[in-house]
């Protein structure tokens, strides 16, 4: 007899249905699983019939009505504008023919619309309709620069443009928009053609290659923003960039790095490297490539910490972009979280705290006072500014962010999308980082993940490893208390994560609905079970602000972090020893002196991760439970 | 009829056929050459809508209006936002229909695709600026799905239980048993293999199953 797996059976079964068989035909043919098919099948036949809902007819009609009106410019624009002759038209034609009759309609286009028309198009966005008389009027003035130099520079700052473009209309909270990617693109291509022509042009390549990396730095941050259906030609964009840097700016590299290589997402990955062998290293416990696609690749040294710039492909695996840094342990990114009190085009205050923009921030939607966000913050020659503002996941009603800390079960180094960590599986593949400072991401070593639950399935943000050795099994969850999935059974809802609490914590001492905690849990059979908590935040409570860094240096209760000082008084909760060179979580409202003031505060680390310059001695340092010495 | 020949096959095959010969023992070669008439049939009246034929276009619009509709509705809840969603969809279809291409399946699958990405598309707008997820108001609208009529389900009900599916688990859910189509068609639209969306579809209902009845194991 052939064994067949249920799950073959099933398919089996309801695609038969779908073709008119009932269920009973199907219990009949696999009797053996019909306790287990029947309600599986009767499910289907229900769901199935479920009636549809029904449109509104006005609402068709006036759908309609859209398509009517953008039918007439589709069929409208079949129409040639001009005669082409059809020596240009048939594609037989003398090459230096067709930059000119295109020039030529593009003239006809703006003369056709008018003067007024083109001077108000020329601050359109992509989303106006005017915008593509913009860009017409661009080719326009580019048709009549003789000189090719000149020419180029002129496309390149046409370029920039269009970034800027992508970067405000992302700003606003909208989509990348194709429109002006694409006419990026071309105007990039068009200043290539003209340095393969003039390959001495020193300036010129480097103007080239310096704004590819802006572009694809810019364009790799934004990946989240853009559309799905519109990730294909978005990766080639960033393809052909890459591959110009690495062609010495003609964009004809001998290595091409593929458009596919980047349809799984982007991430960095921080941590120590090393080379197992040709292209393949290890960065943290990851496997990654390394190889000529790879941008100043020349500087990685085995046994060197370093950033990561990777790609992940399609099937899970890690081709690395660009080596971004290589230092020993210096602090790289600190998170600030909090309500906004101040914003400006030059920077945004939380908590008192200033933190500037440069031109390299980016703001994935418009940000205005009272609304929550997240800001990376990162160390700058010209000091501490944000990298990227984003809206805080605490403005909507979606999924709460969850960190779980615990030990790594099972191999994970290879291109695996799936991680389990202290029995909680995780799906990796939305990870934006991977901080491997403290150790590598290996079977048995200690992370701190940040996730989202997304029905079932624990998505992760962020992977940051505490330790290669986990001291214990014991978890620590941060948490929102959701509230109860059945109080009588004492189950919780910690950010959609079910756990249950020990019969010690007594139910009046349960945590308020709303409130972040921080709990110690361990594994027990199937359940993660909550043994102790320390409430943070409670909804009626003070709305705190959340900043993760380094602890730089310590004067008694002020600490200093990545983004400046905090307070953190011995009235306040701290967990964990503190020491300069580790990570910290501190959440805190102003103080009255405009620093933050720390109400609770979780150490990460176990050991130092990062050398610090100086480590003056604490005259008073909070002991574990907060109490003063 | 067709069910009665389904078993009479059955009756007549070896068990030992492969399971993908016996489904196909199931459709009589009327249903094959319906289904392949059908096909030309819509293969036909989209060229005509790729010439930008008025006719053509109305046709496809009345029909897939409604079921676009019907797709968003059931994942979003809202009345207006699944109208917007449709006739957005329609527009970008119109648009892009001269990038389509026939290759043996059914129109459809390409227009639901265009309809899953404006609606993952929205879902991440929304969330950046901070609005309501439409989905998570069917959440509060019914705090307990568990509180569905064992029989039949009312389209409200399924909607309160789909919310609580993952994304996947919701699309496999929607496309194969409400919209009709096929394990490859459904694989087009979500961009995985059939293998994945038979997968799928297994965890699908049993996840659907524990949320109406968590009594039983599925």
């Amino acid at each position: 007899m052939v064994f067949r797996r249920y799950e073959s059976i099933l398919a089996e079964c309801i695609d038969a249905m779908h073709l008119g068989a009932t269920v009973e035909d199907c219990l009949e043919r696999y009797p053996q699983q019909a306790n287990r098919l029947r309600p599986a099948l009767l499910l289907a036949e229900r769901v199935s019939q479920t009636p549809p809902a029904q449109v509104r007819p006005s609402a068709q009609a006036a759908g309609w009505k859209k398509i009517e009106k953008r039918l007439t410019e589709l069929q409208s624009a079949k129409q040639p504008v001009m005669y082409v002759p059809s020596a240009i038209r048939g594609g037989n034609y003398m090459g230096w023919l067709k930059p000119v009759a295109i020039s030529a309609i593009a003239i006809l286009t703006v003369s056709a619309v008018g003067g007024g028309t083109v001077l108000a198009a020329q601050s359109a966005m992509p989303s106006s309709p005017l915008y593509r008389v913009k860009l017409a009027g661009e080719d326009v003035r580019v048709w009549f620069i003789t000189d090719d130099t000149h020419k180029a520079n002129v496309l390149l700052d046409q370029s920039r443009q269009r970034m800027e473009e992508i970067n405000d209309t992302v700003k606003d909270g909208d989509a990348v928009p194709e429109n002006a990617l694409s006419a990026m693109e071309d105007r990039n291509r068009s200043a290539f053609e003209i340095l393969q022509g003039q390959p001495e042009n020193t300036e010129l390549r480097a103007r080239i290659i310096s704004q590819a990396a802006e572009q694809e730095d810019r364009l790799l941050a934004l990946w989240q923003e853009v559309p799905i259906d519109a990730h294909d030609s978005y990766a080639e964009v960033v393809a052909e960039l890459h591959n110009t840097q690495l062609g010495g700016g003609t964009g004809a590299a001998v290595a091409a790095l593929q458009p596919e290589e980047l349809t799984g997402g982007i991430l960095t990955i921080s941590g120590q490297a090393q080379n197992t062998g040709g292209d393949q290293w290890q960065v943290g416990g990851v496997d990654v490539r390394i190889d000529d696609q790879t941008l100043n690749r020349t500087m990685l040294q085995a046994g060197a910490s370093a950033t990561v710039l990777v790609a992940r492909s399609s099937n899970g695996r890690y081709h690395a972009l660009n080596l971004t840094s290589i230092d020993v342990g210096s602090p790289s990114s600190a998170f600030v979280s909090g309500a906004v009190e101040e914003v400006t085009d030059d920077g945004v205050r939380i908590a008192g705290q200033w933190i500037p923009f440069d031109s390299d921030t980016l703001q994935t939607a418009a940000i205005r006072p009272g609304q929550k966000v997240s800001v990376v913050v990162k160390n700058t020659s010209n000091g501490v500014v944000a990298g990227q503002v984003s809206p805080s996941s605490a403005n909507s009603n979606g999924p709460e962010t969850l960190w779980f800390e615990g030990t790594i079960q099972g191999d994970i180094s290879r291109a695996t999308s799936r991680w389990t960590v202290s029995g909680l599986e995780f799906d990796i593949t939305p990870s934006k980082g991977f901080d491997t400072r403290a150790g590598s991401a290996a079977n048995g070593a200690r992370v701190q993940i940040e996730a989202i639950a997304n029905g079932n399935e624990l998505l992760a943000q962020r992977v940051t490893v505490l330790s290669s050795k986990a001291p214990g099994d014991t978890s620590t969850i941060i948490g929102t208390f959701d509230g109860y999935i059945s109080k009588q059974e004492g189950i919780w809802s910690i950010s959609g994560l079910p756990v249950t609490a020990s019969p010690d914590i007594p139910d009046e001492d349960d945590p308020p609905e709303g409130a972040l905690i921080i709990a110690d849990a361990h594994r027990q059979g199937n359940d993660l079970v909550v043994s102790a908590f320390t409430v943070v935040e409670t909804p009626s409570g003070p709305s705190l602000v959340q900043v993760e860094g380094t602890i730089l240096e310590t004067h008694g209760s002020r600490w200093t972090l990545e983004i400046g000082q905090v307070h953190v008084p011995s009235t306040s909760k701290v967990i964990g020893k503190v020491e300069s060179g580790k990570r910290v979580i501190v959440w805190g409202t102003r103080g009255d002196d405009g620093i933050i003031e720390g109400t609770v505060a979780r150490i990460l680390d176990d050991t130092p991760i990062v050398q610090v310059q100086s480590e003056p001695t604490p005259t008073q340092v909070p002991d574990v439970t907060g109490a003063a010495p | 009829m067709r069910a009665v020949a389904w078993s009479q096959t059955l009756t007549s095959l070896p068990k030992e056929r492969k399971p993908d010969v016996v489904a196909q023992q199931a459709t009589t070669d009327d249903d094959a050459v319906r289904k392949q008439a059908e096909l030309n049939t819509e293969w036909e009246l989209v060229r005509r809508a790729q010439s930008f034929d008025n006719d053509a276009i109305h046709e496809l619009y009345e029909k897939y209006f409604p079921k676009i509709y019907n797709y968003a509705f059931m994942q979003m809840g809202d009345v207006q936002a699944a109208e917007d969603l449709a006739s957005d969809v329609m527009l970008k279809m119109i648009e892009s229909i001269n990038k389509y291409t026939f290759r043996g399946l059914p129109f459809g699958a390409w227009v639901f695709r265009i309809a899953r990405n404006r609606l993952i598309d929205l879902h991440r707008r929304r969330k950046r600026r901070g609005e309501v997820d439409l989905s998570e108001t069917l959440s509060t609208a019914l705090a307990n799905p568990q509180a569905l009529a064992e029989r039949a389900l009312e389209r409200g009900q399924l909607q309160i239980a789909l919310k609580h599916l993952t994304e996947e688990q919701r699309q496999v859910i929607v496309l194969k048993f409400i919209e009709g189509f096929d394990n490859r068609s459904v694989g087009r639209i979500m961009g995985r293999s059939e293998g994945a969306i038979k997968s799928l579809q297994h965890r699908a209902l049993g996840a659907l199953r524990r949320i109406i009845h968590p009594e039983d194991r599925y």
